[in-house]
């Protein structure tokens, strides 16, 4: 490796404020984001330029236009002394790389442990900073192990940067941007690394389907094209409703649900989206005394109009429910009523029962919402199933835990316009805040893509380990994303100063240290990487499996 | 130191009155004189008379008529575009001290050449001579300042000569020294042996071989000689001629006379020490004005026999002093004479440093008793304030 | 310079410069800013290296008296320009010395004390003092109170300049200029004007590269 061409030196700075660096370079070949190393009495510091201010040894230098009054070249030399770029670094790790070979207190025998930690102390003055190298950036990034996947490059220099996709499943992680910064490209780029990996199977709820077959960029026109369609192996597609087509493809198979798969709370979730009134709760739980759990949705369908036996107002009577109450929630339940992939009780086995199956082996599932595009779909149905989800993964780590069985398949579940299920007032009645909360301990976890963080309840934010976040234009989403993280303030510039489409910032617990990217491009060389990648074999899996979850 | 002004006061205004009176009497005298003068000049065979009278007042200096009228003022002819060497001598003497750690005296001749009107810059030849106590020759000669002085005129006129002499035959040369021609240290008249004299009228007659026009320029002389002149053939009384009037100088008679460019008639200088001189060095001379209208300015040119019997050369001569005088007109002198002093004069510097070089020398040989006072000069020179080194 | 002639006395002297008289032709004058040579006679003294700062030709009345003279022969002007010696006085500030063959840029320790000879130094010392060390002399010259700095420095730099060049050690007057700069930067004003001063003294950095590639 030939030495790093050093970019200036430390001028001062502290921990809470950061290094203050003075650039020896003209100023536009450093970016706010570059990530720069500093060595410094056997320690090496791994940083983020911050800010970057133009300074002169005295104001008059920048302020007088001495231009034209000295020929160029003494111009030039009197500025190349006088005004200077100063460079504020945010020193974030720092590793020991002991004494140098020729170094006197080099001992050969000594063990040295090099795995970076985060900056407790300072570089000392004047100590030379220079631009990360590829092998920097890859000491930094690439996990030990064989479980990194190259998520981009870093601005500069182009040197790839990895995200650890332990880490990454470990705990529930989020995908941001504004609508159009790529985070649906970059998403199927990530499961695309994941599903290869055969780290964990993947439920994609597709609510725009693109995920299965992919989908024509309007802004380029070029077909991107799916998961299932590249790894039509491990990758089942799903579409919602009895014979739907996903795109003009035919899926896998389709998901129908029973009426019995609803209960109660999935209809109180969507109080917002039907507009329900404060007395349905009661109403419900009267249904479900009548009727039982399993009964309740289609006995109270077949209820009828009018009076008499076997009619709405008749049944309140006889169980004490408000009439006028009863007979509303039924009105604002025809919209389910009518729902196509509803149905009284499905002839084959249950295609939640499948999509259960499918994950549990380690396939994984693309569920496409087809026509259904409207939210009291995504909401209904994404509750049922990641709720049933739910129930089979609690049994099965139960069941690892206290007789010994196998071990449950790691599922990550991705959800779009994750927003809508995890808003503030949602939050506390899906089942997205609880896996997001405490699931990571039965192997299941979120990977939340939304354009609107701050929308997202902030308990649930502040539990994501990796955060990987486009251009975003409002102040509060920023907030959002950088919400529990430290150094705020200097990331939020950085945040609203990406290039949409082709920069994101990596962060949270998830990555080493923060870093703004040039994202990985999904085309056609992507995929021929990332298929020819080899394949783990069985027993990697397992033992890959023990590895990530063994801290519990 | 203290001076008794209130003392002084009164001695001031007697002093005052003497000065005023005898300028009183000076110009009674010079109204005198001028007309006696005037009455002189119309007397027929002035020069026999003046002869007839010497004859009877042996010992006498004064001025002898020649051809020309004594009242005669006559303008320079025009020679502006002739090719004329301008030739300066002069020369500067150290004396010996017994003070110095070395003793040793020390004479530097300058010639000054140029070529009037030949567009060349002027040339400088410098001559200089280490006159040491223990020189046999000349140990007797030179025991004091007037015989280094002596010394100093011979290498002038020796100098002078030479380079006069190296000019081509046919270009026309006019050398000049400061001073009168005849010697002014050489005042006893049983020194005729003296080889330094001998060797000066050898040069002399080197440049009358070779008829070279050569000159003293005498600034603001203070002589008599025509005065004198006068006052023989008016007073019958010798006794009386022999009382100088130093209150009127021929300069002042001269300056009513000659206008400016003008020079007086020529004179032959009679005086026992001219006697004296071998024949070809007799003395001629004429005064001549080199002042302005407003201010004349009186000088005495002393000429040899043989330039005084040429008139073509008087003429010359006249033309280029009057030419080298214009280069300084605001103090008039002749610009080759002045530039001669400037290259002869010996710096204290330069002196110094001579006497550096000789104690060198001599430490090299081995001198150690020198040794000590060779440290002390360099001890001297530090930090001591000399005179400016203008000298 | 090896005229022997050339000598004059000290007037002054001290640690910082000294002061001398000499009466030479203008010819033989040393120019303001060049770079003097004062070897000492005695052995246990450095040779000092100093700058010329300034030159003063003295009150000389037989010069006057030419020039407010209406008819000058061509003769006589030649004679002033080609033979006369002027009375000079130049001032030296000395920047550093010569002992036992070691350049340094310290103020000598002792001022000469007799000054028999003065040498304008030649390319090759120019070239060896200017290149030695790290440009350490500059502080004396930046501290020059008889001339204005920028002046004294351009002079030199130019000077030095053209040795070093000659020398083909290229990037020296860029280096150079960068050290006053290094040194003046506090000093707005001033910086500005010996920079203004270094500019007008034409000194070819352009020169330089182009002779490099
Ligand atoms: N990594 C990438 N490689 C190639 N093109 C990309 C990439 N990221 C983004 N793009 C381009 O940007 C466009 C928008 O990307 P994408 O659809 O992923 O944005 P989004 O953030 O999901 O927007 P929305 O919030 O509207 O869903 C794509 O159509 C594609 O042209
Ligand atoms: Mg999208």
């Amino acid at each position: 490796m030939t030495p790093a061409e050093n970019i200036g030196f430390v001028i001062g700075g502290s921990l809470k404020e950061g290094l203050f660096v003075r650039l020896t370079v003209p100023a536009e070949r450093i970016q706010e984001g570059a990530f720069v190393v500093i060595e410094s009495n056997g320690l090496k510091f791994y940083g983020l330029v911050v800010n970057l201010s133009l300074k002169s040894y005295d104001p008059r230098y920048s302020q007088d236009l001495i231009t034209g009054r000295m020929s160029d070249k003494i111009t030039t030399l009197l500025h190349n002394q006088t005004l200077f770029t100063e460079m504020e670094v945010l020193p974030v790790l720092m590793q020991n790389t002991g004494p140098e070979l020729g170094d006197p207190n080099y001992d050969p025998n000594a063990i040295v442990d090099r795995s970076p930690i985060p900056v407790k102390t300072l570089p000392i003055h004047q100590a030379p900073v220079r631009l990360a190298t590829e092998f920097d950036v890859s000491e930094v990034f690439k996990p030990k192990e064989k479980n990194g996947f190259v998520i981009g490059t870093t601005r500069e220099q182009g040197h790839p940067v990895h995200i650890d996709m332990d880490k990454l499943i470990q705990r529930s992680s989020g995908i941001f941007g504004a609508t159009g910064t790529g985070k649906s490209y970059l998403t199927r780029m990530i499961l695309a690394g994941l599903i290869q990996s055969k780290q964990a199977a993947v439920l994609v709820f597709d609510m725009h389907n693109e995920y299965a077959y992919g989908d024509i960029s309007p802004d380029t026109d070029i077909k991107a094209p799916g998961l299932c369609e590249k790894m039509k192996k491990r990758v089942k597609s799903c579409a919602l409703g009895a014979s739907a087509k996903i795109a003009g493809n035919q899926p896998d198979f389709d998901l129908v649900l029973e009426y019995s798969d609803i209960l109660p709370s999935d209809i109180e979730m969507l109080t917002r989206e039907l507009n329900l009134r404060e007395t349905t709760p009661a109403t419900l739980s009267a249904l479900v005394q009548s009727f039982g759990l399993n009964k309740w949705f289609e006995s109270f369908k077949n209820l009828t109009m009018g009076e008499g036996e076997g009619s709405i107002i008749d049944w309140a009577r006889n169980n004490n429910v408000n009439e006028a109450a009863a007979l509303g929630l039924y009105n604002k339940l025809e919209r389910l009523f009518r729902l196509n992939y509803l149905v009284p009780k499905l002839a084959g086995p249950s295609s939640i029962v499948k999509i259960i199956d499918y994950l549990k082996n380690g396939y994984s599932v693309i569920l496409s919402f087809g026509e259904y595009e409207t939210d009291l779909d995504y909401l209904l149905v994404t509750n049922i199933l990641t709720r049933k989800i739910r129930e089979e993964w609690e049994r099965m780590t139960n069941e690892y835990r206290n007789q010994g069985g196998v071990k449950p398949t790691p599922l990550v579940i991705a959800l779009e316009e994750a927003h809508k299920l995890l808003n503030r007032e949602m939050a506390g009645q899906t089942t997205f805040s609880t896996i997001a909360r405490e699931m990571r301990k039965y192997f299941v976890t979120l990977l939340i893509i939304d354009q609107r963080p701050s929308q997202i309840y902030d308990e649930v934010m502040s539990q994501l380990g990796t955060r990987i976040s486009g251009w975003l234009g409002d102040d509060e989403d920023i907030a959002a994303v950088l919400s529990g993280l430290s150094g705020r303030d200097s990331l939020r510039g950085m945040l609203a100063r990406l290039q949409p489409k082709e920069e994101v910032l990596l962060l949270g617990y998830g990555v080493p240290m923060p870093i703004p990217i040039r994202s990985r491009r999904y085309d056609a060389q992507f995929w021929q990487e990332i298929l020819s990648e080899d394949e783990l074999s069985e027993t990697d899996r397992q033992k890959f499996r023990e590895m990530v979850f063994d801290d519990f | 130191m203290p001076v008794n002004y209130l003392q002084l006061q009164s001695q001031i205004h007697i002093l005052s009155d003497s000065i005023l009176n005898q300028r009183e009497k000076g110009k009674e005298a010079l109204e005198k004189l001028t007309d006696q003068f005037k009455t002189a000049a119309s007397l027929p065979n002035l020069a026999e008379r003046v002869s007839a009278k010497l004859r009877e007042n042996r010992g006498l200096s004064c001025a002898l008529p020649r051809d020309e009228r004594i009242d005669s003022h006559i303008s320079a002819g025009d020679h502006s575009g002739e090719i004329v060497n301008i030739l300066a001598a002069d020369g500067s003497q150290i004396n010996p001290s017994r003070h110095e750690e070395v003793s040793f005296g020390l004479i530097n001749t300058a010639i000054f050449k140029m070529r009037m009107n030949g567009n060349e810059a002027p040339q400088i030849v410098t001559e200089t001579k280490l006159i040491e106590r223990e020189d046999d020759s000349l140990q007797e000669k030179l025991n004091n300042e007037a015989n280094v002085g002596l010394f100093r005129d011979v290498e002038e006129r020796r100098l002078l000569s030479r380079e006069a002499c190296k000019i081509p035959q046919g270009e026309l040369v006019v050398a000049l020294t400061d001073g009168p021609l005849q010697l002014y240290y050489f005042q006893e008249p049983n020194t005729t042996e003296n080889p330094l004299v001998n060797e000066y009228y050898k040069a002399l007659a080197e440049m009358s071989e070779k008829k070279i026009i050569t000159a003293g320029y005498t600034d603001r002389p203070r002589s008599t000689f025509v005065i004198d002149m006068l006052r023989l053939l008016m007073n019958s009384d010798p006794q009386d001629v022999r009382v100088k009037q130093t209150l009127v100088f021929d300069s002042n008679l001269f300056s009513r006379i000659l206008l400016p460019g003008e020079r007086s008639a020529l004179f032959k200088l009679i005086s026992p020490a001219v006697e004296q001189m071998p024949a070809a060095v007799q003395i001629s001379f004429f005064y001549l004005n080199v002042g302005s209208d407003s201010r004349p300015m009186i000088t005495r040119i002393e000429i040899p026999e043989w330039v005084s019997k040429d008139p073509a050369a008087i003429d010359l001569l006249h033309y280029s002093l009057l030419q080298q005088n214009g280069f300084l007109s605001s103090n008039p002198y002749p610009y080759a004479l002045h530039r001669a002093h400037e290259c002869a004069v010996v710096q204290f510097s330069e002196k110094e440093h001579v006497k550096q070089l000789i104690i060198r020398e001599l430490l090299s040989r081995g001198v150690t008793d020198l040794e000590k006072s060779a440290k002390q000069v360099a001890k001297d020179l530090f930090g001591t304030t000399y005179r400016d080194f203008k000298e | 310079m090896t005229d022997t002639s050339m000598f004059g006395r000290i007037l002054s002297s001290n640690i910082r410069e000294c002061v001398v008289g000499y009466r030479i032709n203008e010819s033989m004058i040393p120019p303001f800013g060049s770079m003097v040579r004062i070897p000492v006679s005695h052995a246990q003294q450095p040779e000092i290296y100093g700058l010329v700062t300034d030159i003063q030709i003295e009150e000389d009345g037989f010069l006057r008296q030419l020039a407010t003279n209406d008819q000058v022969s061509e003769e006589v002007m030649l004679d002033a320009r080609v033979n006369r010696n002027v009375p000079v006085v130049l001032r030296i500030l000395f920047i550093g010395y010569l002992e036992n063959g070691n350049i340094s840029h310290l103020l000598p320790p002792c001022p000469p004390l007799t000054l028999d000879n003065i040498y304008k130094c030649t390319n090759a010392e120019i070239t060896a003092f200017t290149s030695f060390g790290n440009f350490g002399y500059i502080r004396h010259i930046l501290k020059v109170t008889n001339v204005p700095p920028g002046e004294l420095l351009a002079a030199h730099i130019s000077q030095a300049a053209k040795a070093q060049f000659a020398d083909n050690h290229f990037g020296w007057t860029e280096s150079a200029i960068n050290e006053v700069i290094y040194l003046m930067r506090d000093n707005y004003a001033d910086l500005l004007a010996i920079l203004g001063a270094i500019g007008d003294a034409d000194i070819s950095l352009d020169g330089e590269v182009e002779e490099q590639e």
